[in-house]
């Protein structure tokens, strides 16, 4: 079974999508803070994570950043989930390795599946380029 | 340098360039002459030897002939019966015949070709079997004397002569017979023989040697010379001169070549004489000529030039040399000694001019001594004169005391004056120094660091915040001020340079001892003073706790944008999922309709946080502008599909009309763009009831400009003013303001952001009731 991880601090938005992925099939697991998510990616090695850039302990980029320094995690797709609106961050991930880049509150969490389904479409878990296609 | 030796050099010079040039021209001019000379003489030497032997052949060409003259004489003389006569020729004929001379054997030959006579003890038994004598006897027989060129006859070299044997009296008939005789031809080899000194080769007419006095080796005789240069040049010129290649090898030599000429009835055989000298022998006997030459030449310009040059010493540098010394001796004070010179030139005249004028000296200095007296004597009687007037002074001495006297009352008063105008200085020193008080006062309480530095570069007053900032007093301060200022600016220089050309300088963010300051430079300029510029003045601020503010508000915008938004994306998100997977639990339509709001709502209430923050943003030149080429024309379809027309219970139509020619790239930030449309189609929707929107564009020069217009309510004059303002839906006012939902912010931000690409938005036209076109414009690419 495709399993997601979502790592995101704000328990408002971590249940929305836990909720949305479990109605949509998905296995899903969370984490509450960068340093627990990059521990989880490391031991459960999920399908694809869903990744938050403000967070305490360690930011989302910095998460994003070990996960591609570490071969065996430098595979899995990582898509940034954020509210953050700034174009800077966007490209920084996407250069750093991110598959895509979504402004929370500009897409409804059925959206959201939507393109995480599209990816895992369109790429298996060893076939990922470094730097993502533009959306 | 004296005169002599001067004369001496110019004779030296003119003797060593006369020398050179003679030398030069006369080896030149010289070589080549005696060359042609030598040219001239060889071809002469060559003409006379072919003509010596040209000669030699004519007398055998006569002798031949006088021998068949002979035959016929003693026939007619043995027909007349005169037996001495016949005795005398016929000892004649033998005589001839045996004589060994220039011929090696003579014969005479009957008609039939049979031999009468001989010189010949042994006869062949027929000497005609030789072509060459046959030939010869043939032609003879024809009546023509005929020779024959160099051939071999017995193994040796001649030349075959025959003559025709004819009576006198029945010429024109055919001969009685032939008189033959082969020349000896060792008589050439002897005269080329006797020839020394130069190499002499005789070639026959096509080119074959015939014989060579030259040593070089024996193949030289017989080589064909067909090809050589020297011989095709005497084909063609007959004589002359040329330098070659010698027949004999690669020597140059000079070669004078000769083409046989003949003599009367011996014409020739076309043979060609050639001498060569070797050029090197030419050469030498070239110097032999010119060095003879060149020393008599050497001798003449050395030895003249000498002559003269003594001349010159005796007849004028010796007599100037005594007119010098006697001017010398004129110094000391005696004019008695005279110049003698007698010669008639120049130099005597000149000896005489100077004598005469040594004697009107003399006569002068006598009458000066004289003068010079008198004067003294008139001097002595001055003296006198100036004794007595001395006297009449002092008289006058004492009336100058009283004036004295008056002068004394007057500097009293000046003193008096003095002591008022001290007194007056005094109290405006104390003015003075309460102002510098109070300026001091006020430097030390300025809540800003301020610094003094006159134009040595010496700190004039620093207050005591200047001091605490830069952690030292006087001089330190103005070290520490270099090395915080060294990134932006040589503060050396600054003072420097304060008086011209410098002006206010200010530095924000200047980081010192962990905290942020700005730093304030300006000259200070006196008008009063002529140099104007009597130092700088600083004033430092700082201004951490303003940055700590400016960045914390930098801070506001990302963490509300985030912390404003999360809690409304979980209100959207929850109530769309409640709609699309709990449809079944929320069957009634009234509840359905309220979380239908809440979604709606809260997608409004994200919509206006994004606006607000845009405002922000655009507002303080913090929005990101992502500039760079586009497709306007894909852009406006994307944009144009995202709107549910056909959904929407109004049934609008919403439609692109495409212009005819293809749209030009445009320059800009993609995504704005796309904003500014959603805007204006958005609010067209908002306020059309009924028809459509219809987006077009138009290519304008620099720039292509997007229209959007819609069949809506149109905007009143009155409310066109408002267009574009913050807050400004056209609405009369703020408890009148639309319900359509939004910020009232939509066109202001449109504006804002096509501003930042260069663009443009206007409202192109309205009528109320009619409908409303709104146009922007992105600049080409």
């Amino acid at each position: 079974m495709t399993k997601i991880l979502i790592v995101e601090d704000d328990p408002l938005m971590s249940r929305m999508y836990q909720k949305i992925f479990k109605f949509e099939g998905f296995e899903v697991d969370f984490a509450s803070n960068g340093e627990e998510g990059l521990e989880k990616i490391r031991i459960t090695k999920p399908t694809l994570v869903l990744l938050d850039i403000m967070m305490p302990k360690m930011n989302g980029l910095e998460v994003l950043e070990k996960l591609k320094l570490d071969p065996e995690t430098k595979a899995i797709p990582v898509i940034m989930l954020t509210n953050l609106a700034g174009t800077q961050d966007a490209e920084a991930a996407l250069a750093k390795g991110a598959v895509k880049y979504i402004i929370k509150s500009e897409n409804e969490p059925k959206q959201v599946v939507n393109m995480v389904k599209e990816i895992l479409a369109g790429y298996t878990r060893n076939d990922v380029p470094n730097i993502s296609p533009t959306s | 340098m004296k005169l002599s030796r001067k004369i001496f050099l110019i004779f030296f010079a003119s003797v060593g360039i006369t020398l050179v040039f003679g030398v030069l021209s006369a080896l030149y001019f010289g070589s080549n002459g005696v060359q042609k000379t030598f040219e001239e003489k060889q071809l002469e030497s060559a003409l006379q030897l072919i003509d010596s032997i040209d000669r030699t052949m004519y007398e055998r060409y006569l002798d031949i002939e006088s021998i068949a003259g002979l035959v016929i004489f003693q026939d007619v003389v043995k027909d007349k019966g005169d037996e001495k006569l016949v005795k005398d020729a016929d000892y004649l004929l033998k005589k001839l015949l045996s004589t060994s001379g220039p011929w090696n054997s003579l014969y005479i030959l009957n008609k039939d070709g049979e031999v009468a006579v001989s010189s010949e003890t042994e006869i062949k038994e027929n000497i005609l079997l030789n072509t060459e004598i046959k030939k010869a006897f043939e032609q003879a027989l024809e009546g023509k004397t005929y020779y024959s060129d160099v051939v071999k006859i017995s193994d040796e070299n001649t030349i075959v002569f025959s003559s025709p044997i004819v009576d006198r009296a029945e010429r024109g008939k055919l001969a009685k017979g032939v008189a033959i005789g082969f020349y000896s031809w060792p008589v050439i080899e002897e005269i080329i023989e006797n020839i020394k000194d130069r190499e002499v080769f005789l070639i026959n007419s096509r080119g074959v040697g015939i014989y060579s006095n030259s040593k070089e080796g024996e193949n030289v005789d017989t080589h064909n010379h067909q090809n050589h240069p020297t011989f095709r040049k005497a084909l063609k010129d007959k004589n002359g001169v040329m330098e070659t290649s010698s027949f004999h090898g690669e020597t140059q030599v000079l070669s004078a070549y000769v083409l046989q000429k003949g003599y009367l009835q011996y014409a020739g055989s076309g043979w060609i004489l050639v001498q060569e000298v070797p050029m090197n022998q030419i050469f030498l006997s070239v110097f032999k000529v010119i060095i003879p030459i060149l020393l008599i030449f050497l001798v003449v310009i050395v030895v003249s030039p000498l002559v003269l040059y003594l001349l010159v010493k005796n007849k004028v540098i010796l007599p100037i040399t005594e007119i010098t010394k006697i001017t010398k001796s004129y110094q000391t004070g005696s004019l008695d000694l005279r110049v003698k010179i007698n010669t008639k030139d120049e130099i005597g005249e000149l000896g005489e001019a100077f004598n005469s004028m040594a004697n009107r000296l003399s006569e002068i200095y006598t009458g000066l001594e004289r003068k010079i007296k008198e004067r003294t004597e008139n001097l002595d009687r001055n003296i006198e004169l100036l004794k007595e007037k001395n006297e009449a002074l002092d008289k006058n001495k004492s009336a100058m005391l009283n004036i004295l006297e008056d002068d004394r009352l007057l500097e009293e008063a000046l003193k008096a004056e003095k002591a008022n105008v001290e007194k007056k200085v005094e109290e405006r020193t104390r003015e003075l120094s309460r102002t510098k008080a109070r300026l001091d006062s006020s430097i030390q309480n300025l809540p800003v660091g301020f610094l003094m530095i006159d134009i040595f570069g010496k700190l004039v007053v620093s207050n005591s915040l200047a001091n605490e900032l830069l952690g030292g007093d006087s001089d330190k301060n103005i070290e520490k001020l270099k090395v915080v200022l060294k990134d932006k600016i040589d503060v050396d220089k600054y003072i420097k340079d304060c008086g011209h050309g410098s002006s206010n300088l200010k530095f924000s963010d200047i980081e010192m001892d962990g905290k942020y300051f700005q730093f304030l430079l300006s000259p200070i300029m006196a008008k009063e003073i002529a140099e104007s510029c009597i130092g700088i003045v600083v004033l430092i601020q700082d201004i951490t706790e303003a940055k700590i503010l400016e960045r914390s508000k930098d801070e506001f915008f990302s963490i509300a944008s985030h912390e404003l938004r999360t809690p409304l994306t979980a209100i959207r998100g929850n109530t769309s999922m409640i709609l699309e997977y709990y449809a079944e639990a929320i069957k009634e339509p009234e509840l359905r309709a309220m979380v239908d709001d809440i979604h709606e709502s809260s997608i409004r209430l994200i919509n206006i946080v994004n606006d607000f923050l845009n405002v922000s943003r655009l507002e303080q030149n913090r929005m990101e502008f992502d500039i760079k080429e586009f497709d306007l024309g894909e852009i406006i379809k994307e944009t144009l599909k995202e709107f549910d027309v056909t959904g929407s219970r109004k049934k609008l139509s919403l439609d692109y009309t495409e212009g005819e020619t293809k749209l030009p790239k445009v320059l800009g930030d993609a995504d704005k763009v796309r904003q500014v449309l959603i805007n204006l189609v958005g609010n067209s929707l908002k306020f059309t009831e009924k028809g459509g929107i219809t987006v077009s564009t138009e290519l304008l020069d620099k720039e292509v400009k997007v229209l959007v217009t819609d069949t809506g309510r149109g905007i009143s004059l009155k409310q066109q003013n408002l267009l574009f303002h913050k807050f400004q839906q056209a609405g009369a006012s703020l408890f009148t303001r639309d319900t359509a939902g939004g910020s009232g912010l939509g066109l202001y931000i449109s504006k804002m952001m096509l501003g930042g690409m260069g663009g443009e938005i206007k409202l192109e036209k309205s009528e109320e009731g009619k409908g409303s076109t709104f146009s922007f414009t992105v600049p080409k690419a």
